[in-house]
């Protein structure tokens, strides 16, 4: 084993544990926190990937952009943390449950593909720098430009969307 | 042996010096500018008791603040009213990882090619630290949420609200820096402006770039989530003691890493003078060369010095600001911010896009 595979198993344990405890921990701030975490686990994945564009928008994007939006709205709903119940906390039973199938995911990978890591490349120096900013560029807007054309038009969609829906309550309130 | 251990002394020592400086020179006394500056301003005396011009009132201040009993408000939601404040120092400290603040060097001969004097070279250049700034929201946020206080979730509410729409615009007037510097790279950008410093080309990207950073850092005339007068003090009311001295020695290091970024971006980093290069000034002095032809340790610390002083003349900016200015109210905010600064960022990069492609 050597290091980048450690740093690997080590990333896709913090990884798999935080995705559950997005999901488990009873309060919802909790779960926007514990989804920054993860984001940043993810991009920490990516780096070691040697794609290091894509960690840095995954950052400034997920855990910059739209947990902070998560996180407002969470605030917004719950001014008072008192009323949420603070003795709510996780029960045994999903602890034992999220780390038992952590263990069994990971066990079950390791004995189905042994040579799981094989393809990965090793790091980012040797890989030829493919997830460089400049050959990322490269690729995205010459070879896949329709694609990130179409997305683009698509999002616009949706702003023009939101936009339109917001414009329309409005006039109703007058 | 000295080869081998080189390379990882040169960035021990870069982090070291960086850290000891800002975090250890630069916050008391930016605090202590600050106050005397206001004092000048209003037309008072400002600290003068402690130290010659009261220079020491800042150690005074940051040994109370650490002696001060740790008071836990009633209600606080726990780890996360003790996380908040590590929270604000964490992106603040990070974002001091790639800026360079001086030419590439050899260190006098020390090394055989010019070494960068940035802690870490990293590809993505600038978007690392547009990615670690914006998590500077977190500290914020969670500070006024975990607080069990209404001001300060009022606060902590503004901040989330204005550190987004205000990173949008500081993205695109970085957005329109790249295209004029072909490159991400803070060194390749200053080296870009030998010519031209991009505050001449860029300058309307720099009239968005800097409203969007005093939001950004929280500063006057966007100190909505602080606002003394209607919130408190905002997110930080129920923080005491190193706790509070935390969250403001987050901002004062954001203010110098922000500055800095300022600096590299739109005055030519530690260039001279537009079209006028330090190597110039050697030549015709003659001094800061060695034999060989190579700029020595002299030629490489004026430099530095020359980008420190541009940085703290911004410092200085940020501070006469914050006491000339009244603050906005927050739907001012709110239509700066999306219906002037972005259309103007959007505006600017297709110009000078289009001027690009056609010259």
């Amino acid at each position: 084993m050597n290091l980048q595979e450690i740093a690997f198993y080590i990333l896709g344990a913090l990884l798999l544990i935080t995705g559950g405890l997005v999901a488990f921990r009873p309060k919802p701030i909790e779960s926007a926190l514990w989804l920054i975490v993860n984001f940043i686990c993810t991009s920490a994945l990516y780096v070691l990937l040697g794609a290091h564009f894509v960690a840095v928008i995954q950052v400034l994007v997920y855990a910059g952009a739209i947990v902070v939006l998560f996180t407002f709205v969470i605030m917004l709903l719950n001014l008072n943390p008192q009323e949420l119940g603070l003795t709510a906390a996780v029960p045994w039973t999903s602890i034992v449950l999220l780390t038992g199938t952590v263990a069994v995911i990971f066990l079950c990978l390791h004995v189905a593909t042994p040579d799981l890591l094989k393809g990965l490349p090793v790091l980012a120096e040797d890989a030829g720098g493919w997830g460089t900013l400049e050959n990322f560029s490269k690729v995205f807007l010459i070879k896949y430009v329709w694609s990130f054309e179409i997305a683009g038009i698509l999002l616009l969609m949706a702003v023009l969307g939101v936009g339109l829906l917001a414009h329309h309550q409005e006039k109703k309130a007058v | 042996m000295l080869h081998v251990w080189l390379p990882w002394l040169f960035l021990l020592g870069k982090i070291l010096l960086f850290f000891g400086i800002v975090f250890g020179a630069v916050a008391p006394v930016m605090i202590w500018v600050e106050r005397k500056v206001c004092a000048l301003i209003q037309d008072r005396v400002g600290p003068n008791r402690v130290g010659p011009f009261g220079l020491l009132q800042s150690l005074a201040d940051g040994i109370k603040l650490v002696l001060k009993e740790p008071l836990e408000p009633e209600g606080v939601v726990k780890p996360y009213y003790y996380l908040a404040p590590v929270l604000a120092v964490i992106p603040a400290a990070l974002s001091f990882a790639i800026i360079p603040f001086g030419p590439p060097t050899t260190l006098g001969g020390l090394f055989e090619t010019p070494q960068r004097l940035q802690i870490s070279n990293l590809n993505v250049g600038i978007l690392f630290l547009l990615a670690v700034s914006s998590l500077s929201v977190y500290g914020v946020a969670l500070a006024g949420w975990s607080s069990n206080n209404k001001y300060s979730v009022m606060g902590a509410l503004r901040a989330s609200a204005q550190m987004i729409s205000y990173e949008l615009a500081a993205g695109l007037a970085v957005v329109t820096i790249v295209l004029l510097s072909g490159t991400v790279d803070l060194v390749g950008m200053v080296e870009a402006q030998a010519g031209m410093w991009h505050i001449v080309p860029g300058f309307f990207a720099f009239l968005v770039f800097l409203p969007a950073i005093f939001a950004e850092t929280n500063r006057l005339p966007f100190d909505l989530p602080e606002s003394e007068a209607e919130l408190v003090v905002g997110y930080h009311t129920e923080y005491s003691g190193i706790k509070f001295g935390l969250f403001f020695l987050a901002e004062y290091a954001i203010m110098t890493s922000i500055s800095s970024v300022c600096v590299l971006m739109f005055f030519g980093g530690w260039e001279l003078w537009p079209g006028f290069s330090w190597n110039d000034l050697y030549t015709s002095l003659g001094l800061g060369w060695n034999t060989d032809g190579t700029v020595n340790i002299l030629g490489t610390l004026i430099p530095i010095m020359w980008f420190v002083t541009k940085v703290c003349a911004f410092l200085f900016l940020f501070v006469w600001v914050r006491w000339t200015l009244p603050r906005f109210r927050y739907d001012q905010l709110m239509l700066i911010g999306w219906k002037r600064l972005l259309p103007l960022a959007i505006l600017n990069i297709t110009i000078t896009a289009a001027v690009m492609a056609l010259v």
